[in-house]
């Protein structure tokens, strides 16, 4: 077997298992929190979350549009906050304090709107998010992006990969 | 012109000055300001603004930070008892730093001790946190200073400088000697290294002249070029990353720390991300829950998945090696002559992901900046006084947007990533298509690894 088909195989060999290990990791992420559903009735609603490093918990908080909502919040390690920058919403936290915003009107439209932690807070920092759903927008577009992002990688590889091969058998 | 500033006696001492300083302030906001993290200067301007400068500042110019660092010039200024002038009396002992560690050894466990006590404790999360840690470093410095000779502390103790040097290496911008000829055979004093009776020797214990081949400890002090007596020494343009490629001696130690450093930027986020809210419960069984952050159960927890990430990190760097060794069927180099190649052309990955995740902060919590420049204004430099309006939420891009930009700047770090790979295993192998076999393993690695940062990266879109 040619030298170089047999890297290829073994780098495949290795290589595919892994990256979907990878994907099926971060995409398990999500599901391991259960979302806060909606209890239904017209009281302003309670939405009750604890922020750990680097989570939320629950992961997805489902509103219907026009609901009114309060966040109690509380942090159980170390310092975070907790925004959502669509609705102007940034809440300071401290270890171990509830804290809770004002009544809000879900004036948004119908989509996902993206919870953050806006305080510095170590390696997984960026990676610290959840998800606010406002009414049923159906499939977000944005889902695809990081398989749009792998698809991009995986074609930087493959194009220096080829660049690479060709200079080589020039040499 | 370049060259008359760089002739400037006191250069260093002028360029310390305004970023001494700025810690000075940050000092005073971090020591009695604001408790909260999100509203006080010193911790939002060292963990965001200093932080990504400082990641942006390796591409540009190297350890541009270590040249005006007051951290390390603190030490030397104590050691010299001068600011930048060559003084006959100097303070402290002069030992040289001892044989067995002089590597990165030492400096690679004291970073991997400050990212675990950041995540363990939070320090860049906590004012006090961050006051103390500047307060030690300078003490270190000090002690080191007045103990060792040179810069032992910049060189081989300060927990930034394996993470800052080996990400040197990928800089656009060198120190070095313009004709190798004139130093081999027309200098006899070698007064790059040894300094004379104007000018200081390399503080950093290089050799500008000899064999100085990148940029991994060279601080841009710029005392060579003053020292030199045929003006041999330039600061010029290169390709960024050319060092990782074109290193004459790599070392295992430097390998070693480049891998640590990928690994602490990848696999270890991936796995506190889907672990240590787990963990930590299942620990909490047997271990006495404290008080965040003093919270035995969690501490264990993340120090349990860093060793089990680095070890992770390590055996896939490792693996791709052995594979790279079995695919390229050449037994003349080894695995560990891979490892120690192969490992530097990590180094873009991680400094691309670094970035990538500081994008997401500085592009999200824009307003942050404007609050806590405001609070400080209120009471200077001390940053006692809360502001009395809300908190300002202001971003710059979207969370689409702002993974766009993420997916392109871990895109830019694969490609440098693979391209130094390339011509590494080009310089391992003559044969064309044993270098391509060679270098095909270690493509897929870099691969994976920016696919671990795509996904924990993208996954709130998911």
């Amino acid at each position: 077997m040619p030298r170089t088909l047999r890297a290829l195989l073994l780098t495949a060999g290795v290589s595919l298992p892994l990256a979907a290990a990878t994907i099926w990791a971060a995409g398990a992420l999500a599901a391991l929190v259960p979302p806060a559903d909606d209890p239904g009735g017209d009281a302003p609603r309670e939405v009750r979350v604890r922020v750990h490093a680097w989570g939320f918990s629950p992961g997805v908080v489902r509103v219907r549009p026009g609901q009114s909502i309060r966040f109690a919040v509380v942090s159980d390690d170390v310092t975070h906050g907790f925004a959502i920058n669509e609705l102007g919403l940034n809440l300071p936290l401290r270890p171990g304090r509830e804290v809770r915003s004002p009544s809000i009107a879900m004036e948004l439209p119908e989509g996902t709107y993206t919870i953050h932690c806006s305080t510095f807070c170590g390696l997984g920092h960026a990676s610290m998010k959840a998800r606010l759903v406002v009414g049923a927008p159906g499939p977000a577009p944005a889902a695809r992006a990081p398989w749009i992002a792998s698809l991009l990688a995986l074609a930087a590889v493959v194009g220096l990969v080829l660049v690479a091969g060709r200079g080589g058998r020039r040499r | 012109m370049i060259r008359r500033v760089l002739g400037v006696g006191p250069l260093q001492f002028l360029l310390v000055l305004p970023a001494a300083a700025a810690v000075g302030v940050v000092l005073a906001s971090t020591a009695v300001g604001l408790e909260h993290p999100g509203f006080n200067f010193g911790t939002v301007f060292t963990w965001v603004v200093w932080w990504g400068g400082l990641l942006v500042s390796f591409v540009l110019a190297g350890r541009v930070w270590c040249l005006i660092c007051p951290i390390g010039a603190a030490g030397e200024w104590l050691q010299r008892l001068s600011f930048w002038w060559r003084s006959s009396r100097t303070a402290g002992l002069g030992l040289r730093w001892p044989r067995r560690l002089r590597n990165l050894w030492p400096a690679t466990a004291l970073f991997v001790v400050f990212v675990f006590l950041d995540n363990g404790y939070g320090i860049s999360n906590s004012p006090r946190l961050t006051a103390g840690l500047i307060v030690v470093l300078v003490l270190g410095a000090a002690w080191t200073g007045l103990v060792f000779e040179r810069r032992a502390f910049c060189r081989y103790v300060c927990p930034l400088t394996a993470f800052i040097g080996l990400n040197a290496l990928l800089s656009a911008l060198e120190l070095g000697r313009r004709d190798a000829e004139t130093c081999r055979s027309r200098c006899a004093t070698k007064d790059c290294y040894r300094g004379n009776d104007r000018r200081w020797g390399c503080p950093m214990d290089e050799f500008p002249g000899g064999g100085m081949d990148t940029g991994l400890h060279c601080i841009l002090c710029t005392e060579c070029v003053k020292s030199c007596p045929h003006d041999n020494i330039a600061l010029r343009l290169k390709a960024p990353g050319r060092d990782l490629w074109t290193m004459r001696r790599p070392r295992v130690d430097g390998a070693f720390a480049s891998v640590v450093i990928v690994g602490l930027a990848t696999v270890v986020p991936l796995l506190t991300l889907a672990f240590l809210a787990g963990l930590r419960g299942l620990l909490a069984r047997w271990l006495p829950a404290g008080v965040p952050p003093n919270d035995p159960p969690r501490l264990v927890a993340v120090g349990a998945l860093f060793v089990l990430g680095l070890a992770a990190a390590v055996a896939l760097v490792w693996g791709a090696c052995r594979l790279s060794r079995l695919a390229a069927d050449d037994g003349a180099v080894t695995a560990r002559a891979r490892f120690t190649r192969y490992a530097y052309a990590l180094l873009p990955l991680g400094l691309a992901r670094l970035v990538a995740d500081l994008l997401d902060h500085a592009l999200r919590t824009w307003g942050a900046l404007s609050d806590v420049t405001g609070a400080l204004l209120l009471d200077f430099p001390l940053n006692r006084v809360m502001p009395g309006r809300p908190v300002t939420v202001a971003h710059l891009l979207g969370p689409v947007e702002v993974y766009a930009l993420q997916t392109a700047v871990l895109l830019g770090g694969l490609l440098l990533s693979v391209y130094a790979m390339d011509r590494i295993s080009r310089a391992l192998h003559r044969e064309g298509e044993v270098a391509l076999a060679s270098f095909l393993p270690m493509a897929g690695l870099a691969l994976i690894l920016t696919l671990v940062s795509v996904w924990t990266l993208g996954i709130a879109l998911v």
